[in-house]
Formats: structure tokens, sequence, C-alpha cells
């Protein structure tokens, strides 16, 4: 007598491979996923965002699939670990922003026989050059740099090779300035508010 | 083997066309960013008279990283390791793409010139170094007699 399976053409379900095997494979690729997550924010690479989501949802599939305590914890670590993050953080370089925004020199501006401290080469030389100005203080002459040169060093070092100036406190320095700035014109125009107040008086 | 930088070819020309007087750096035949150098000790120096061996290698990150420097000759120095392996800031977290081979060869010259035992890789020379320093400068100038000095 043929069976159920056999009638509609299908491989038995008993038979299909132990149930065991795909589960461990699934814990394979999850501990292949933690692995990269782990190493990357070792290296201190700034895109862990994604792969923290990569993490969690690989996570909240396994706990639809076998609802377990643990997972749970997990996910909840996830989530408390996200909300710390800018702190935790420990890369000592500085954002990429920073540097696309660092001022650019102007060839033309620059001595024939300047050249770049990192490779040496002189600016002019360059098809395309690229040149920045770090923001140091305490300096009479400018530091420049060819762009692609001082790029891949700020990203892990935050001083200037030059002077061992460390650009976030310029920056910093240079946001609190501002703000001191702003303070100072917003107390101004209150002052100004009150004269007003007391010409109506 | 990649292609070597402009700014290696360049550094390791310079250092033969116009070498630092008493330090020598030539790149070996077969792997050009590993570097024999040489280092006289310094006169008015317990290393006086040396001429010390060492070994450089510009690793792939160079020059975003320092290059790895090492004794190969014998030498009693507190900053200085039975390996030959060098305590000196600007070899670790103080190094800047702005050096080059030169100026850190030049550094490592004054360290002979300056021992600083407050800052010690070898403990045991540090230690030596600081309770008794004329013993301590002898042993350095027996060393450097013995292992140092070319004996033609």
């Amino acid at each position: 007598m043929s069976t159920y399976e056999d009638d509609h053409n299908i491989a038995n379900s008993n038979r299909q491979s132990p149930q065991p095997q795909p589960r461990s494979r699934q814990h394979q690729s999850l501990s292949s996923i933690i692995q990269s997550f782990l190493t990357q924010e070792n290296t201190g690479v700034v895109s862990e965002v994604p792969s923290e989501e990569i993490v969690s949802n690989a996570l909240r599939m396994l706990n639809e699939e076998n609802g377990s305590e643990v997972v749970e914890q997990l996910l909840s670590q996830i989530d408390t670990e996200n909300l710390d993050l800018p702190h935790s953080k420990k890369i000592k370089g500085v954002e990429q922003e920073f540097i696309d925004a660092l001022p650019r020199v102007d060839l033309k501006k620059l001595k024939p026989d300047a050249d770049c401290p990192i490779c040496t080469n002189k600016f002019v030389d360059n098809k395309y050059p690229l040149i920045v100005k770090l923001p140091c203080l305490h300096t009479k002459v400018d530091h420049i740099f060819d762009l692609e040169c001082i790029g891949p060093w700020l990203k892990f070092n935050s001083t200037c090779p030059l002077c061992r100036f460390d650009v976030l406190e310029a920056d910093k320095f240079r946001r609190e300035k501002l703000a001191a700035e702003l303070k100072r014109l917003e107390e101004e125009d209150e002052e100004e508010e009150d004269d007003d107040w007391q010409n109506y008086g | 083997m990649a292609t070597l930088p402009k700014r290696i070819i360049k550094e390791t020309e310079r250092l033969v066309s116009d070498p630092v007087p008493g330090i020598t750096a030539s790149p070996s035949d077969d792997n050009l960013r590993y570097f024999e150098v040489t280092i006289d000790g310094p006169s008015l120096s317990p290393y006086a008279n040396g001429k010390f061996q060492l070994e450089l290698y510009l690793p792939d990150e160079y020059p975003m990283c320092a290059p790895k420097v090492r004794f190969l000759t014998k030498i009693y120095h507190p900053n200085i390791d039975k390996l030959g392996r060098i305590c000196l800031d600007v070899l670790k977290d103080n190094w800047s793409p702005a050096l080059q081979i030169r100026t850190i060869l030049l550094s490592i010259q004054a360290l002979l010139g300056a021992p600083n035992p407050d800052d010690p890789l070898a403990n045991d020379v540090a230690q030596e170094w600081k309770q008794d320093e004329q013993k301590a400068i002898s042993v350095a100038k027996e060393w450097t007699e013995k292992y140092a000095v070319s004996k033609d």
C-alpha cells in the first residue's frame, strides 16, 4: 500500500534531514553574525548600527521560532547598549563629517616647493590637489596636508602630525566660543526687549 | 609584492644620498621594507666608540603607524631590553606620520645619549641604573667594548 507521501510525490517528512541540523546551521550563522559584530566593534569601524540591527533581527527570529528567555535577555541587552552607544564609543579619531569640513587651501597661495608632510610630495606635483588645513591653535604657520593623506590618519587619531595638537579641542573651543556669542546676543535681545517695555510704561 | 609607496622610495634614496652623521640604513635586497641599520654610540656617552646594529621594518600601514625597530647588538641600557626592543614614545603612542626613518633613528641615537631609568623597559637594568649610576655606566661601557666595538 502506498503512503500518503508516495501518492502525492513528496518526501516523507520523517526521512527529511534530522531536526538538529538546520538548527545547528542556524546557530552557526548567528554566531558568525555575532562574531563579525564583535570584531567590527573592536576595530572601531563606525558602521556598527546596521550590524546591530542584523543581530537583533536574527535574535528576534530565533525568539519567534523557539521563544527562549535567553534570547529575550540578549535582545533587551542590545537595546540598552544601543542607548549608551555614543558614550561607549572609544574611537580616538574624528568623525568623517569633521574631515569633510576641514578648510581647503588654495594651491596658488602656497609656496611652489611646499610639500605634504605625510607623503612628502610637492603639492604642485599633484594633478588634482585637495589640500586642507588643520585647526591647530598656537601656531603661526598653517599645518597643511593632502586630504587623502590626513584623512586616514584622522580617522584613528585626533592629533596634528606636526604639532600633536588635538584637533577636536579646537573644534570644542570653537563651539564654546560660538555658544558664548549666541548667549551674549540673546541676552542683549532680552535687554532690548526690557527697554521696550519700560518705554511703554 | 605590492608596489612600494613613493614616500618609502624617496626616504630610502635620501638615506643613501644624504646620510645622517653616525647612522647608516640600507634596505635589504629581497625586501625593500626591511633595513639594516647601524648607529654610532654618541661620544660623551657610555656607548661611545660602539657601532650598534639594528633592524628596522616598515609595516604595510607605514606611515600611518611607526616602523618596527630593534637592536641586534647586545646593549646595556635601561630603555632597551635583552631582546633589543626599545622603549621610546615616538615608536609607540607618540608616532606621527610626519616623522620619518631618519628622525626615528636620530631619536634612538639621542636615547643612547640620555638613558631614562624612570621609564624603563628592561626593569633590572633600570633598577641597577637608579641604585648605582656610576656602576651601571661602567657596565654599559664594558658591554659596548665587548659587543659593539669591531676588533679589526
